[in-house]
């Protein structure tokens, strides 16, 4: 499957930091695992931004459910590998 | 066997117009700069209270008549593609068959799908023409989704405009449209819905109540709802692998393709889908911004305009790709 050779399995922990800071705007080292989404601009145009950063980066489709349940930076970090 | 292709397209967007500003005033937060970075759209074309998806079809194909010079004597099919039909019953194809001077002659039917209907009306004509049903197919595309959008709703209210476009697809000598992929997921018939209106589920006191989402969004089951997240997500995963099955269904590599016309949906969707299919951008049309995404019209509107502004040349290789409500998706190719 093509999809899955797009798969990048081998992206650190900073990594994976830094394209969330990216998304959200945010400063570096700001972002913790244990940061709120409801602290950040998580809205519509953010879940598209991850939609589509999951789907470039890790092959993976999110679904809406998945999407409105992410409560914190730890659960989007979750679903990037 | 009998070939078809496309001779010509024209469309028709009602006057009275909405623009960013005025939706700005609406949503508390939002400035006209941001609904246009985002959507990659300035205003959009909204149908009068008494002005219908039949109408503005009709209006389609007078153009289509008058700028093409399309004796409507030779139409022996009418295609009708909308989600807004004038009538439950009858089919809107049969009145346009009276008020455009049709022949009687003529078969006429209306089909409803939406972002993806002009590919599925394609293949339509195409099949009644190779199969000797009809000679000149008159694809009429029409639909005035803003009479199901909730003024509160800015999740579609910013996106969606009215309007139609009349296609002829006429027997040919040389292959013109090429072969199809086609494809359905009924499973996601809740992402794009107006709940209410049909027979499962009556418009009544209850369906018109009205609620607020988290979003800030207000609809009511009688309006028109769109989950943007699941769409998108649908969009992405579909659009790229269609686009490689339509290639090598048609026995071609990305470069033998000259331009690419995909539903005109929205800036942001139609540049990730660009960047994901690594479609060279001046290959890429894109002329929306002062209509939005017209549903079934947007694929026919955007060619209309390519021929005008001169980048769609007799000749050229294109790929169209429709996707979205249904779900539903479709890809072809053709010869311009």
């Amino acid at each position: 499957m093509a999809e899955k050779e797009r798969k990048e399995k081998s992206m650190t922990q900073p990594e994976k930091f830094g394209l969330l800071e990216e998304m959200f705007e945010a400063d570096a080292g700001s972002l913790k695992p244990e940061t709120a989404l409801d602290t950040l601009q998580w809205d519509s145009m953010a879940m598209l931004s991850l939609i589509a950063l999951v789907n470039e980066r890790f092959g993976k489709r999110l679904s809406g459910s998945q999407l409105k349940a992410f409560k914190t930076i730890q659960d989007l970090l979750a679903v990037m590998e | 066997m009998i070939t078809s292709r496309i001779t010509c397209v024209s469309y028709a967007l009602p006057e009275s117009v909405l623009t960013n500003d005025e939706l700005a005033t609406l949503y508390p937060g939002w400035t006209a700069d941001k609904i246009f970075e985002k959507t990659g759209i300035r205003e959009r074309h909204i149908s009068a209270a008494n002005e219908t998806a039949g109408d503005l079809g009709e209006k389609a194909a007078r153009r289509l008549f008058a700028e093409h010079a399309v004796d409507p004597k030779t139409i022996d099919f009418i295609l009708l593609a909308t989600q807004s039909p004038d009538y439950f019953l009858p089919t809107t194809a049969c009145l346009l068959q009276d008020r455009l001077g049709i022949p009687t002659s003529a078969g006429a039917l209306d089909f409803n799908l939406g972002c993806s209907a002009y590919i599925y009306g394609l293949s339509l004509a195409k099949g009644l023409i190779a199969s000797e049903v009809a000679k000149n197919v008159l694809l009429i595309t029409a639909e005035t989704y803003t009479k199901h959008i909730h003024p509160m709703d800015k999740s579609v209210r910013t996106i969606f405009g009215d309007g139609a476009a009349a296609t002829l697809v006429a027997a040919a000598e040389a292959e013109g449209i090429g072969q199809f992929v086609l494809g359905t997921d009924g499973s996601g018939y809740d992402k794009l819905i107006v709940p209410s209106g049909g027979l499962r589920l009556c418009p009544s006191v209850d369906t018109a109540t009205e609620i607020t989402d988290d979003s800030g969004n207000t609809r009511s089951q009688d309006h028109l709802f769109m989950d943007g997240t699941e769409i998108f997500s649908f969009t992405i995963a579909t659009v790229p692998r269609a686009v490689r099955e339509v290639l090598a269904k048609n026995h071609l590599e990305m470069e033998d393709v000259d331009l690419f016309v995909f539903h005109q949906a929205n800036r942001y969707m139609l540049d990730f889908l660009r960047k994901k299919c690594k479609i060279n951008p001046l290959k890429f049309y894109m002329n929306f911004a002062d209509c939005g995404n017209t549903v079934s019209a947007s694929i026919p509107v955007a060619l209309a305009r390519a021929v005008q502004d001169g980048t769609l040349k007799p000749g050229m290789k294109m790929m169209l790709v429709g996707f979205g409500v249904g779900l539903s998706w479709g890809a072809v190719v053709l010869k311009w």
